[in-house]
C-alpha cells in the first residue's frame, strides 16, 4: 500500500535505548496536524504481547460525559474488559444507546444519578447516540491493547516506555475515510518517529446542537 | 313593401343595413377573436391549473412521505429491531406503515441490503392487502437513491410504480439503515387527480417512441392505446407532459390531457348564443331602419303625392309633412309655392282665355265653350270697320276706346260674347236658325244707330258682319273660318253682313293651301292662259285680248287668280308669275302671229311689280330692243299701284311710258285713284271697273259717271275700255257714247288659246290678219289722233 506514506527517520543511537519514547505524528492530507485522531499499537506477535500485558501501569478508566447535551468527549477510547464510565452531567435525563458494533446496549441515566458503567469485551466501534437527543452523538473505540492515544493540538500521540518488539499502527478516527480506517502499518520497536498522513480528509464533526432548539416558558397559563 | 333602389328610403335602409352589418360583423369577430383568445387562455389557465394541481399533489405526498419516513427513521423501537428477527423488523415497519397508509415500506440496513419489504396489493379499488416481498434480503437495486435521500423516487415493483421516500435510521452520527414509504402511482390516485383537475390524469413511461401507461384513471384511453406524446395532428386534444423523474432509465411522464372539444363546448355554446342574439339584434335593428327609414322619407313621400295633385292641377292640398322644424318650414315655403301657382296659373288662364282689354272671353274660351253648344245656332263675327284708320288718325288710345264701346254694346245683347282678334267679336246666337237671321242681324245693327262720342269726337261706329249656321255637327274651326270668310266678304263688298255660302269657303281653303305651290306650280307648267277678247267698237274688230292666268291645280281643278293672287303677293312670289305670264303672252303672240293672227295681248302685273326696278328694266329689255313688243304687249295695273303715292311706282310707270309700253289702269274707279295721278302718269288707257257698266243701261247715274270718265279721258288723249260688258244695249250705249273697246260675257268670257282661236272663225267680228298688217299700223298711229280731236 503506498498511498500511505510512513517516513522513518534512524537513528542508531536512539533505536539501541530501550524505554526510549515513540512519537506518532498524525497529519491531514494538507499536512496540517490532525487532532483528534486515534493512534493504537496492536502487538503483533506472542512476545511482544506478553511484553505489553506485563506493562504495569494500566491507562486510566475512560469517562464519557454528557454534558450540554453533548457527548464529551465526542471519541473516547478504552482497553476490552475495562470499565468505561458514563456520567451525566446534565439536569436532564440522557438515553444512552447503541444499535451498531458487537455490544449493544441502552440506558437512561437521570440527572444526578450516579455514573453508569459499562465493561466491554472485545475490540469495537461503538456508536452512541440519545434516544431523547437526537443530535448527541459519540464514539467509544475499545481496543485490545493499552497503547492508544489520541493526537495532540500538533498530531502528536506520544508512547512511553514502549516494550520492544513488533507492532501494527493503526489510526481510527469515526470521520476518518475508509482507506484511512483500514490503515495498518508494521512497527518495530525500536525505531524512529513515525508520521501518518491521512489520505482522505476527516469529515467534520458533528456539532451536537440541537438546530430546532426551542424557548421555555415562564408557566403554562 | 316595396322598395326601389333608387328612393331615398331604400337607400337609408341599405345604408343602415350595411352599417348594421358592419357593426355586427366587426362586433362578433371581435368576440370570435376574444373568444378564441379566450379559450386558449382558459386552455392554458385549466391546464396549468391541472399542472400544478398534479404537482403539488405529487410534492405533497413526497413531502408527507419524506416527514414520515424521516420520523419513523428516528423511531428508537424500528431502531431496536432493525437488525433484529425480520418477524419482528416486519412488524415494526407494518405498524408504521398503516398510521400513512402506504403501499410500500421498506427497510434497508446500511450495506444496502433489504431487511424487510412490505407491499400492499390492490384486492380491488378499496380493499388492499399487505403482502411481504420476496426479494428481502436482497441488494436494494437502486443504491445511488441511499445517498441522495429525501427525495421522491420513483420504484418500480412487480409491474406497479411507487412514489418512494427514504430516510436513514441514524445511530449516533452513523447511519445503521433506511427505512422508506410510498405509495403506488395506480389508478386510484389518477382517479383522484382527475378528479380535482378535471383533467384525464395519467402516469406512463417514455421508451424511445413508445409509451406505455403505468396508471391511467379512464381506462378508455389505455385500451386504444391512446399516447400522449404522439402527433396529434388534428389538435383533438389539450395536452400537458411534465416529468417527474425516471424509473430504471426511463423517463416517466405525468400527463394531463383532455379532449379539447369537451373543454371548448361551453364556450361553443356561447358563440352560437351570441351569434343568435346578433341575429336576433340585426333583425330587430332592421325592422327599426326600415321604420326609421320610412319615418324619415315619409315627409317626403307625402311631398311627392302632393306635388302630384299640383302638378294635376289641385291645389286645395293640405299641406303637412312632419313637426320638425325644418319639416314645418318646407312645408310652409310649399304651401307659399302652392299659393303663388294657384295665382299665376289664374292669371294665365285668365290671359289665356280673356282679352286683357275687354275682359272679354277670348278665341281659346270660344273653342272651349263650343263643345258644349247644342245645334242649331247662329254664329256671328263682326269687325269693327276702319279701326286701322282711327288708330292711325286718333291714335291706339281711342282705338281701344272704340273697341271697348263695341264690346259694351254687344254685351247688352245678352248672348255669348269673345272677343276673338284686335278688331273682332264672336257671337253665338244659340237655337236660331235661318229664319231667324235678319232679326238677330237688326239686334246687333240697332246697337251700332247712335254715334260714339269720346273726347268730343263724333264717331260713327261701323261694322261688318259675318254670319254662318250651324246646323250639323261641324268643327269649331270650321265655323271660324266661315265666318271669317264671311266677314271678308263683307267688308270688300262694303255690305252690312255676308252669310257663309261654300264657294267663300273654297276660295279660302286653296289659298291656305296654295301658299307655297306657286313656283313649283310655274316649274310643273300648271298655269295657262285664258284669253277674253276686247272688242274695238268702231271697227267691230277683235285687235287686242286680255290675258288671265288659270291655275290647273292636280287637286283643285281650275283655280281663278281671285284664290291665289293676293297669296302670290304676299308671299313675294309676284314677280316669277308675272314673268311666266309674260313670257308665256309673247310665245302665244308668235304662235299666232304664226298662224297668221295679228293679236296684241294685255297682261295685268301686279303693283309690286312695279316697285322692283330690276323687273321693270328686264320688261324694257324684252320688249323694247329688237323684238318691237311694246305696243304688242300691253300691261294693265290697277288703280292701288298709284294710290300708295309712291314715288318708286310712279317713277317706274313713267319709265316704262317712256319706253314706249303701253299701260292701262284696270278697274278705274273702284278704287282712291286721284285724277290729278291720272293726269300726271298719262297711261294711254282706262279700264272702266264692270261695276258700272253691268247696270248701265238701267242706272242713270251709272251712265252719267261712264259718259263722263269717256269725255275726260279722251280729253285727256287716253283710250277707255269697258269692262262687264253683258248684253247688247250696253254695248250699244257704250258705241253710242265713243267709248273705244268693250270686254265682257256679251262678246266672249275668257278662253284657253285654242278655243279662241276656233270662237275667232265664228265670231260676228273682224279680226285682223297678218295679210292685212298694214292697215292695222294705220289704224294704231291715227288712233290717238282722232281721239284728241274728239
Amino acid at each position: 500500500m503506498t498511498a500511505i506514506k510512513v517516513i522513518l527517520f534512524s537513528a542508531a543511537l536512539l533505536c539501541s535505548l530501550p524505554g526510549y519514547a515513540l512519537t506518532i505524528t498524525v497529519q491531514t492530507v494538507t499536512g496540517q496536524p490532525a487532532q483528534g485522531v486515534v493512534a493504537y499499537l496492536l502487538p503483533d506477535d506472542v512476545q511482544t504481547r506478553q511484553k505489553v500485558n506485563a506493562l504495569p501501569a494500566a491507562p486510566p478508566l475512560t469517562t464519557i460525559s454528557q454534558k450540554d447535551k453533548k457527548f464529551a468527549p465526542y471519541l473516547a477510547v478504552t482497553q476490552s474488559h475495562k470499565d468505561v464510565i458514563f456520567a451525566n452531567q446534565d439536569n436532564i435525563t440522557h438515553h444512552i444507546y447503541s444499535l451498531n458494533g458487537h455490544s449493544k446496549f441502552d440506558f437512561k441515566i437521570a440527572k444526578d444519578a450516579q455514573g453508569k458503567t459499562l465493561r466491554f469485551e472485545q475490540a469495537d466501534e461503538i456508536a452512541m447516540g440519545c434516544n431523547i437527543h437526537d443530535w448527541m452523538a459519540g464514539h467509544l473505540l475499545v481496543v485490545d491493547t493499552p497503547l492508544y492515544g489520541i493526537a495532540s493540538k500538533n498530531g502528536q500521540v506520544v508512547f512511553d516506555s514502549l516494550p520492544n518488539g513488533q507492532y501494527r499502527l493503526v489510526v481510527f478516527h469515526p470521520q476518518m475515510g475508509d482507506v484511512d480506517k483500514s490503515f495498518s502499518q508494521q512497527l518495530s520497536y525500536p525505531a524512529l518517529d513515525v508520521t501518518v498522513t491521512l489520505q482522505q480528509a476527516l469529515q467534520s464533526l458533528p456539532t451536537q446542537e440541537n438546530m430546532d432548539d426551542f424557548d421555555f416558558l415562564e408557566a403554562y397559563d | 313593401m316595396k322598395l326601389s333602389f333608387s328612393s331615398l328610403r331604400s337607400t337609408i335602409f341599405f345604408c343602415f343595413i350595411v352599417l348594421l352589418i358592419a357593426v355586427q360583423g366587426v362586433s362578433f369577430f371581435t368576440t370570435q377573436v376574444s373568444t378564441k383568445k379566450l379559450e386558449q387562455q382558459k386552455l392554458s389557465s385549466q391546464l396549468n391549473q391541472a399542472e400544478t394541481l398534479l404537482k403539488n399533489e405529487m410534492r405533497n405526498r413526497s413531502y408527507y412521505l419524506t416527514a414520515f419516513a424521516e420520523t419513523a427513521a428516528k423511531d428508537y423501537g424500528l431502531k431496536q429491531v432493525l437488525n433484529e428477527d425480520t418477524r419482528s423488523l416486519l412488524v415494526a415497519l407494518n405498524n408504521h406503515r398503516k398510521r400513512i397508509d402506504s403501499d410500500i415500506a421498506i427497510a434497508i440496513d446500511d450495506q444496502g441490503m433489504i431487511l424487510a419489504k412490505l407491499v400492499m396489493k390492490d384486492i380491488d379499488l378499496d380493499t388492499k392487502r399487505v403482502s411481504t416481498a420476496k426479494q428481502s434480503h436482497a441488494p436494494f437495486k437502486h443504491q445511488d437513491w441511499l445517498t441522495n435521500l429525501a427525495t421522491a423516487n420513483f420504484y418500480s415493483f412487480n409491474q406497479e410504480l411507487f412514489q418512494l421516500v427514504l430516510a436513514p435510521i441514524i445511530n449516533g452520527d452513523i447511519v445503521i439503515g433506511y427505512v422508506g414509504f410510498g405509495y403506488k402511482l395506480n389508478q386510484k390516485l389518477t382517479m383522484r387527480l382527475a378528479n380535482l383537475t378535471s383533467f384525464n390524469v395519467g402516469f406512463g413511461l417514455q421508451d424511445g417512441a413508445n409509451w406505455q401507461w403505468m396508471a391511467l384513471n379512464n381506462n378508455t384511453f389505455w385500451e386504444n392505446a391512446f399516447s400522449p406524446i404522439e402527433n396529434d395532428p388534428e389538435n383533438h386534444y389539450v395536452i400537458s407532459n411534465y416529468k417527474l423523474g425516471e424509473v430504471d432509465g426511463k423517463p416517466l411522464y405525468a400527463s394531463t390531457f383532455h379532449l379539447r372539444s369537451s373543454l371548448t363546448a361551453s364556450i361553443k355554446e356561447d358563440s352560437l348564443q351570441l351569434l343568435l342574439m346578433i341575429i336576433v339584434t340585426l333583425i330587430i335593428s332592421l325592422l327599426g331602419a326600415y321604420f326609421i327609414a320610412s319615418k324619415v322619407t315619409q315627409p317626403l313621400r307625402r311631398l311627392v303625392s302632393i306635388a302630384k295633385s299640383i302638378a294635376s292641377g289641385d291645389y286645395s292640398s293640405q299641406i303637412f309633412t312632419g313637426r320638425s322644424t325644418e319639416l314645418r318650414l318646407l312645408a310652409k315655403h310649399f304651401e307659399e309655392m302652392q299659393q303663388a301657382i294657384r295665382s299665376r296659373e289664374s292669371k294665365i288662364s285668365m290671359q289665356a282665355y280673356r282679352d286683357s282689354l275687354t275682359l272679354l272671353p277670348n278665341r281659346n274660351q270660344f273653342y272651349l265653350d263650343i263643345d258644349d253648344c247644342q245645334i242649331p245656332f247662329i254664329l256671328v263675327q263682326l269687325n269693327i270697320r276702319r279701326l286701322a284708320e282711327i288708330n292711325d288718325t286718333l291714335g291706339h288710345d281711342v282705338g281701344d276706346e272704340v273697341i271697348a264701346e263695341v264690346a259694351k254694346r254687344l254685351k247688352s245683347l245678352e248672348v255669348p260674347l269673345y272677343h276673338s282678334s284686335g278688331n273682332g267679336f264672336i257671337m253665338r246666337f244659340d237655337d236660331k236658325t235661318e229664319a231667324h237671321l235678319q232679326a238677330c242681324i237688326n239686334q246687333i245693327n240697332q246697337q251700332f244707330e247712335s254715334n260714339f262720342i269720346y273726347q268730343n269726337i263724333v264717331l260713327h261706329l261701323q261694322v261688318n258682319i259675318g254670319v254662318t249656321f250651324a246646323s250639323k255637327d261641324v268643327s269649331s274651326n270650321q265655323l271660324l273660318k266661315e265666318v271669317d270668310s264671311a266677314v271678308q266678304i263683307a267688308k270688300r263688298n262694303n255690305a252690312l253682313y255676308q252669310l257663309y255660302d261654300k264657294q267663300i269657303d273654297l276660295n279660302t281653303l286653296d289659298r291656305l293651301q296654295l301658299v307655297n305651290r306657286i313656283k313649283t306650280a310655274i316649274e310643273h307648267n300648271e298655269f295657262t292662259l285664258y284669253f277674253q277678247p276686247k272688242l274695238c267698237l268702231k271697227t267691230d274688230t277683235i285687235k287686242e285680248v286680255e290675258a288671265l292666268v288659270r291655275w290647273k291645280h292636280p287637286v283643285h281643278g281650275l283655280i281663278t287668280p281671285d284664290a291665289f293672287i293676293q297669296i302670290t303677293e304676299q308671299t313675294g312670289q309676284m314677280k316669277a308669275l308675272s314673268l311666266w305670264v309674260i313670257k308665256s303672252a309673247i310665245e302665244q303672240y308668235y304662235f299666232w302671229q304664226a298662224n297668221g293672227i295679228e293679236m296684241r295681248i294685255a297682261v295685268n302685273i301686279s303693283p309690286e311689280n312695279l316697285l322692283d326696278d330690276f323687273f321693270c328694266s328686264m320688261l324694257i329689255e324684252k320688249l323694247c330692243n329688237d323684238s318691237k313688243l311694246n305696243n304688242v304687249i300691253r300691261f294693265e295695273i290697277t288703280e292701288d299701284a298709284f294710290i300708295d303715292h309712291n314715288s318708286k311706282a310712279v317713277e317706274n310707270i313713267l319709265m316704262l311710258k317712256e319706253h314706249g309700253i303701253y299701260l292701262s289702269i284696270d278697274d278705274y274707279g273702284t278704287g282712291y285713284s286721284s285724277l290729278a295721278q291720272l293726269k300726271n302718269l298719262s297711261v294711254q288707257e282706262l279700264k272702266i271697273d264692270k261695276c258700272f257698266i253691268q247696270k248701265l243701261v238701267h242706272e242713270p247715274v251709272d251712265q252719267l259717271i261712264v259718259s263722263s270718265t269717256i269725255q275726260l279721258a279722251h280729253k285727256l288723249g287716253v283710250t277707255v275700255v269697258a269692262e262687264g260688258v253683258e248684253d247688247k244695249q250696253t254695248l250699244q250705249w257704250l258705241k253710242t257714247h265713243q267709248c273705244e273697246k268693250a270686254q265682257g260675257y256679251y262678246i266672249s268670257r275668257p278662253l284657253p288659246a285654242p278655243d279662241l282661236f276656233d270662237w275667232l272663225s265664228i265670231a260676228p267680228y273682224k279680226i285682223i290678219k297678218i295679210d292685212e298688217q298694214e292697215e292695222i299700223q294705220q289704224d294704231n298711229t291715227t288712233h290717238p289722233a282722232e281721239l284728241l280731236e274728239s
